[in-house]
C-alpha cells in the first residue's frame, strides 16, 4: 500500500483483514537515524543560509588564504 | 530482556520513579514540571498585570523587572511549558498507550530527553538568581537590543537564556525522533495511519515540525551568543550604544528575525496541533459521534504543519524587510486559514446530531473552540498585510496570541488533563471543582481578552511599563485596565483549585475504572488501570477499526473499541450512510 | 444548557460592547483611511463567522444534549457539504486578501513628488533632519557619530552641510502634502509611531527603512517607539506638528543647519 493510498483509505468501512501480519518494517534504529539525519541537514542548511545571507552584505571579507595573495 | 521483565518492570523506586525508562513516567515527569515552571509564568503574569491595572502602587515593579517578568512570562509559557507539556506529557504517555505500543522505540533516550529538558528549566531559573537577573529583551529576543546596555540582564541573563534554549532544543530533538519513530515503527498490528485518533497524528506532525523548525532557533541562539561572547557581527552593524561605539559592523538584526520566526511560526502550530488532536478526540467521545470528516481533520493537520514553514514573515511586517515579502507572506498566511476554517466547521458539525454529555473535559473542549475561533479570527487581520500595520505591536496583538495560543491551548490541556487523568492514576477528578475551575477560567479569559482588542483598535501600543501622559489614550482605558488586571487575578487564583483538585484526587477521587467515558481509543483498553509497565500484559492488542466507532447503527452499545473484530462490532458495514460517501 | 446560554450572553455581551465601547480608532490624520476600511472590512467578516460559530454551538447543545435514550447519528463526512464549506471559507478569505494587497501596493509605492524626512532614533530620543536648499540628504555614518555630530553626518560630503537638523523630539510637518520618512537607528530596533497616522515602521540600525503618508489634519500628535528597545521603551516620546504651509517654512528656517552648528 502506498503512502497516497494509506491517507485517502476509508477507515470507517471495514477493511480486508490483513493476511497475516503486516508488512516486515525496517528497524526503528533505522528510521530514528535518518530523521535525525534530516534534522542535521537542516541545522547545516540553516547555518549556510545565515552565513550565505551575512556574506551579502558589505562588508564581508573572504578569509584570507596564508601564502598566497588570492584564493582560487 | 525475557518477557517477563519487560511486564514487570524494575523494581526499586529509584529506578521505578526518578530513572525511569517507561513512557508513563516519563510523561509525569515531564507534565509535572512543565506545570512548575508554568506556575512560575502563571505569577510573572499576574504581577505584570498588578502595574499595568494599577501603575505605580507596587513599588518593587520598577521597568526592570516589568520588562523581566514580560521577557520570562512569553518564554516559560511558549517553550518550557506548551511545548513541553504537549509533546513531553501528552505525546509521551498517549502515543505508545494510543497505537498499540508497549513503550517508546528508544526508552532511554526518552528518559535521556527529560532530564536534559529539566537542566535547561533548572538554567533558566537560574537566570532569575544571576547578578542583572533574566533577560528583559522580550521572548523575541531581537538583537541588538538583546545584548546591549539599556536592557535589563543584558551581562548574564541573556546568556542563560540562549545557554537554556540550546539545552531544550537538544532535549525536545531527542523526544521528538522518539514520537516520529514510534508512530511510524511502533504501531500495533491492524493500527493503519488512519486508524489514528487524532491526537497522535497532532502530536504527530508537531513533533516533524519541532524537529524541523528549533534548528532554526538553534542556529540564531548559536550565533547571537557568538556576537555577545565573542564580539562577532552575525546580527550586529555598526552601533554607538549610549554613546560609546561598538567594534561590531555589518550586521544584520533582520537576519535574526528571519531565523527566529521561520522558527516561531511553526512553534504556533507545535503547540496548536497537538492541542486540535486532543480537542477532537475530547469532542468525539463525549459527543458519543464519530469525528465528523475524519480524512478531511488529517489532512487538515498535514497540510497545516506543511503551510506553517512558509508563513513566518508575517511577523515582521513592519520591520523593515523587502517590502515585496508582503505579498507573499500574507498570501500564504490567509491560505493557511482554510484548512484551520475546516477543522472549525468539522468541530461543530461533530456536536450536531451528537448525543452531547456535558462532562467537564467536554466544557473545556468545547470553551477551546469559541477561544480558538476569536484567536482565530483576530489572525486574519494580522495575518493581512496592509491590515496588520496599524495594529501590530499594540494590545490587539497581546488578545490576538493569548486568544490563539495562549487560552485556547491551555483549555485543550485542561480538558485532557481531565479527560485521561483517571487512566494516569485510576481515579477520576473531582466535577464540581472541574466546573468551578472551567468557568472561571473561560469567563475570565473572556474579560481579560476581549476588551483588550478594543485597547488595540485604540493604538495603545504592548510591551509598555506604564502609559501615564499619552494624550491619545482615554482616562477610561486605565479603568479597563484595572478591571482586565482583576479578571487575571481572579483567573490566577482559580487556577489553585485546580492543583488542589489535581493533588486532592489522587487519594480521594470516585474510582474510574478502566473506561470511565466509553471511549474507543486503545488507550482506554489496557488489562490494567493505571497501566502496568509494558501496558498491554502478555500480548499487544490487535486493532480491527477505525477510533471512531461511536454510535454505530446496530451496535448495543454507543461504542465499540478499536480492539474489537468487525464480526462482533455489528453493522459497521450497514449502508445506511453510504451515500454521503 | 448553562454552556449554551454562556456562548449566547457571550455573543450579546460582546457585539453590545462593540457598539457601545468608548474605545475605538483614534481619529485619524493622514491619507490612510483606507487602512480603516480594510480593518472593518475583516471585522465584519470574522464578526459573523465568529456570531455564527458560537451560536451554532450552542443551538447544537441544546438540541443534541444528552437525554435518556438518545442516541447520536453516525456520519463519517459529508463531502458535499464540505466542499462547500470550503468554498465559502476562501470566497470570504480573497473578499479580505484583495483589498488588502491593494492597499498594500499603494502603500509601498510613494508619489514621486514626496518630501523625504530623515527619522533618527537612539535610546530613548528622537531626532529628525531635512534636507536643505539643494534638495538632498547629506551622507551619514554611525562613525561619525559624536557629541557634536549626533546625526553621523560625513562632514566631507557638500549635500550634508545645509541639511536642516532638528534635534529635539518635535516634528514639523506641512498639511496635505505626501512625505517619506527614512528612518534610521544608531543602537536598537524602534519603531516610529504615530497613532492617528496609522502607518508605522522598524528603525533598523543598520539600514534605512521608510514609509510614507499625507498629514491631512492639522494638530500636534504623540510619536511613540512601538518596538520594545529596553528600559525606557514606554518613555521615548515625541511631537509632531501638522500645520499649514507658511507656519512649517517659518519653523523650519528656524532649525539650524549642519554647516551652522558644527
Amino acid at each position: 500500500m502506498t503512502l497516497l493510498d494509506a491517507l485517502t483509505a476509508k477507515p470507517w468501512l471495514p477493511q480486508p483483514p490483513h493476511p497475516g501480519r503486516d508488512a516486515p518494517r525496517a528497524p526503528a534504529a533505522n528510521v530514528g537515524l535518518r530523521m535525525l539525519l534530516g534534522v542535521i541537514a537542516m541545522l547545516f542548511a540553516l547555518f549556510a543560509v545565515a552565513l550565505l545571507v551575512r556574506a551579502r552584505l558589505p562588508d564581508w571579507q573572504a578569509l584570507p588564504c596564508p601564502g598566497r595573495r588570492r584564493c582560487g | 530482556m525475557s518477557d517477563d521483565d519487560l511486564h514487570a518492570g524494575p523494581h526499586g523506586f529509584w529506578t521505578r520513579y526518578v530513572w525511569s525508562q517507561d513512557h508513563k513516567v516519563i510523561a509525569i515527569q515531564y507534565g509535572l514540571t512543565a506545570i512548575a515552571i508554568g506556575l512560575v509564568a502563571l505569577v510573572l503574569s499576574n504581577l505584570m498585570r498588578l502595574q499595568l491595572g494599577f501603575p505605580g502602587a507596587f513599588a518593587f515593579i520598577d521597568p526592570a523587572s516589568y520588562y523581566q517578568y514580560v521577557t520570562m512570562h512569553g518564554m516559560i509559557m511558549v517553550v518550557y511549558l506548551l511545548t513541553a507539556l504537549f509533546l513531553g506529557g501528552f505525546g509521551n504517555y498517549l502515543i505508545p498507550l494510543m497505537v498499540g505500543a508497549r513503550d517508546m522505540v528508544f526508552p532511554f533516550l526518552n528518559m535521556l530527553s527529560y532530564w536534559i529538558y529539566l537542566l535547561a528549566v533548572l538554567v533558566l531559573v537560574a537566570s532569575f538568581f544571576v547578578p542583572g537577573g533574566p533577560t528583559g529583551a522580550g521572548w523575541t529576543l531581537y538583537p541588538p537590543q538583546a545584548i546591549l546596555p539599556g536592557t535589563p540582564g543584558t551581562e548574564w541573563g541573556i546568556v542563560l537564556m540562549l545557554v537554556s534554549l540550546v539545552i531544550f532544543i537538544v532535549a525536545a530533538t531527542m523526544g521528538g525522533l522518539n514520537y516520529v519513530t514510534t508512530v511510524l515503527q511502533a504501531r500495533t498490528h491492524g493500527m493503519t495511519l488512519l486508524r489514528m485518533p487524532l491526537t497522535v497524528w497532532g502530536i504527530f506532525v508537531a513533533s516533524i515540525l519541532a524537529l524541523f523548525a528549533f534548528p532554526a532557533l538553534f542556529v540564531s541562539g548559536v550565533m547571537m551568543l557568538c556576537d555577545k561572547l565573542l564580539g562577532t557581527s552575525f546580527f550586529m552593524p555598526a552601533i554607538v550604544s549610549m554613546g560609546q561605539p561598538l567594534a561590531h559592523a555589518g550586521g544584520s538584526p533582520v537576519l535574526f528575525q528571519h531565523l527566529f520566526w521561520f522558527f516561531g511560526h511553526p512553534e504556533v502550530y507545535i503547540v496548536a496541533l497537538p492541542a486540535f488532536g486532543i480537542i477532537s478526540d475530547l469532542i468525539s467521545t463525549h459527543a458519543r459521534k464519530n469525528i465528523f470528516g475524519y480524512r478531511m481533520m488529517v489532512w487538515a493537520i498535514v497540510a497545516i504543519g506543511g503551510l506553517s514553514f512558509v508563513v513566518w514573515a508575517h511577523h515582521m511586517y513592519v520591520s523593515g524587510m523587502n517590502p515585496y515579502f508582503g505579498y507573499f507572506f500574507a498570501t500564504t498566511t490567509l491560505i493557511i486559514a482554510v484548512p484551520t476554517a475546516i477543522k472549525v466547521y468539522n468541530w461543530t458539525l461533530t456536536l450536531w446530531r451528537g448525543d452531547i454529555h456535558l462532562t467537564v473535559p467536554m466544557l473545556f473542549a468545547i470553551g477551546f473552540i469559541s477561544t480558538f475561533v476569536i484567536g482565530g479570527l483576530t489572525g486574519l487581520f494580522l495575518g493581512n498585510v496592509s491590515v496588520d500595520i496599524p495594529l501590530s505591536d499594540t494590545y490587539f496583538v497581546v488578545a490576538h496570541f493569548h486568544m490563539v495560543m495562549g487560552v485556547s491551548p491551555v483549555l485543550a490541556v485542561f480538558g485532557g488533563l481531565y479527560h485521561w487523568y483517571p487512566k494516569i492514576t485510576g481515579r477520576l477528578l473531582d466535577e464540581r471543582l472541574g466546573k468551578l475551575h472551567f468557568w472561571v477560567t473561560f469567563l475570565g479569559t473572556y474579560a481579560i481578552y476581549m476588551p483588550m482588542h478594543y485597547l488595540g483598535f485604540l493604538g495603545m501600543p504592548r510591551r509598555y511599563y506604564a502609559y501615564e501622559g499619552y494624550e491619545f489614550i482615554p482616562a477610561s482605558a486605565q479603568d479597563l485596565n484595572a478591571f482586565i488586571t482583576v479578571a487575571a487575578l481572579v483567573v490566577g487564583v482559580v487556577q489553585l483549585v485546580f492543583l488542589f483538585n489535581l493533588a486532592w484526587s489522587l487519594r480521594h477521587g470516585r474510582h474510574a475504572g478502566a473506561n470511565p467515558w466509553g471511549a474507543t481509543t486503545l488507550e482506554w483498553q489496557t488489562p490494567d488501570t493505571p497501566p502496568r509497565h509494558g501496558n498491554w500484559g502478555a500480548a499487544l492488542p490487535e486493532v480491527h477499526r477505525w477510533a471512531y466507532d461511536y454510535s454505530v447503527p446496530g451496535a448495543a452499545r454507543d461504542f465499540i473499541p478499536q480492539n474489537v473484530p468487525q464480526e462482533a462490532g455489528v453493522g459497521a458495514e450497514g449502508p445506511a450512510w453510504e451515500g454521503h460517501a | 444548557m448553562a454552556l449554551a446560554i454562556a456562548l449566547v450572553v457571550i455573543v450579546v455581551a460582546t457585539v453590545v460592547f462593540h457598539f457601545a465601547s468608548p474605545w475605538w480608532f483614534t481619529p485619524i490624520a493622514s491619507n490612510w483611511g483606507l487602512l480603516d476600511d480594510t480593518i472593518l472590512i475583516t471585522l465584519a467578516i470574522t464578526g459573523a463567522v465568529f456570531v455564527a460559530v458560537n451560536l451554532f454551538i450552542a443551538v447544537a447543545i441544546v438540541r443534541f444534549r444528552h437525554r435518556a435514550g438518545h442516541r447520536a447519528a453516525f456520519e463519517p463526512e459529508n463531502r458535499r457539504l464540505e466542499g462547500r464549506l470550503t468554498l465559502l471559507t476562501t470566497a470570504g478569505i480573497v473578499a479580505m486578501l484583495a483589498p488588502g494587497l491593494y492597499v498594500y501596493s499603494q502603500m509601498i509605492a510613494a508619489p514621486a513628488d514626496a518630501a523625504q524626512v530623515e527619522v533618527l532614533g537612539q535610546q530613548w530620543q528622537w531626532r529628525f533632519r531635512f534636507a536643505g536648499t539643494d534638495g538632498r540628504l547629506g551622507r551619514t555614518d554611525v562613525r561619525h557619530v559624536s557629541a557634536d555630530n549626533p546625526f553621523g553626518l560625513n562632514a566631507d560630503d557638500p549635500h550634508g552641510r545645509d541639511d536642516v537638523l532638528v534635534a529635539s523630539p518635535e516634528l514639523h510637518l506641512p498639511l496635505d502634502r505626501p512625505v517619506t520618512l527614512l528612518l534610521r537607528s544608531h543602537d536598537v530596533l524602534h519603531n516610529f509611531y504615530v497613532p492617528q497616522f496609522r502607518v508605522k515602521m522598524d528603525l533598523v540600525p543598520g539600514l534605512v527603512s521608510r514609509f510614507w503618508l499625507t498629514p491631512t489634519r492639522a494638530g500636534r500628535f504623540e510619536i511613540l517607539c512601538a518596538e520594545l528597545c529596553g528600559l525606557a521603551h514606554y518613555n521615548m516620546r515625541g511631537h509632531v506638528v501638522v500645520e499649514d504651509e507658511a507656519a512649517f517654512r517659518a519653523w523650519l528656517a528656524a532649525q539650524p543647519t549642519f554647516a551652522a552648528v558644527r
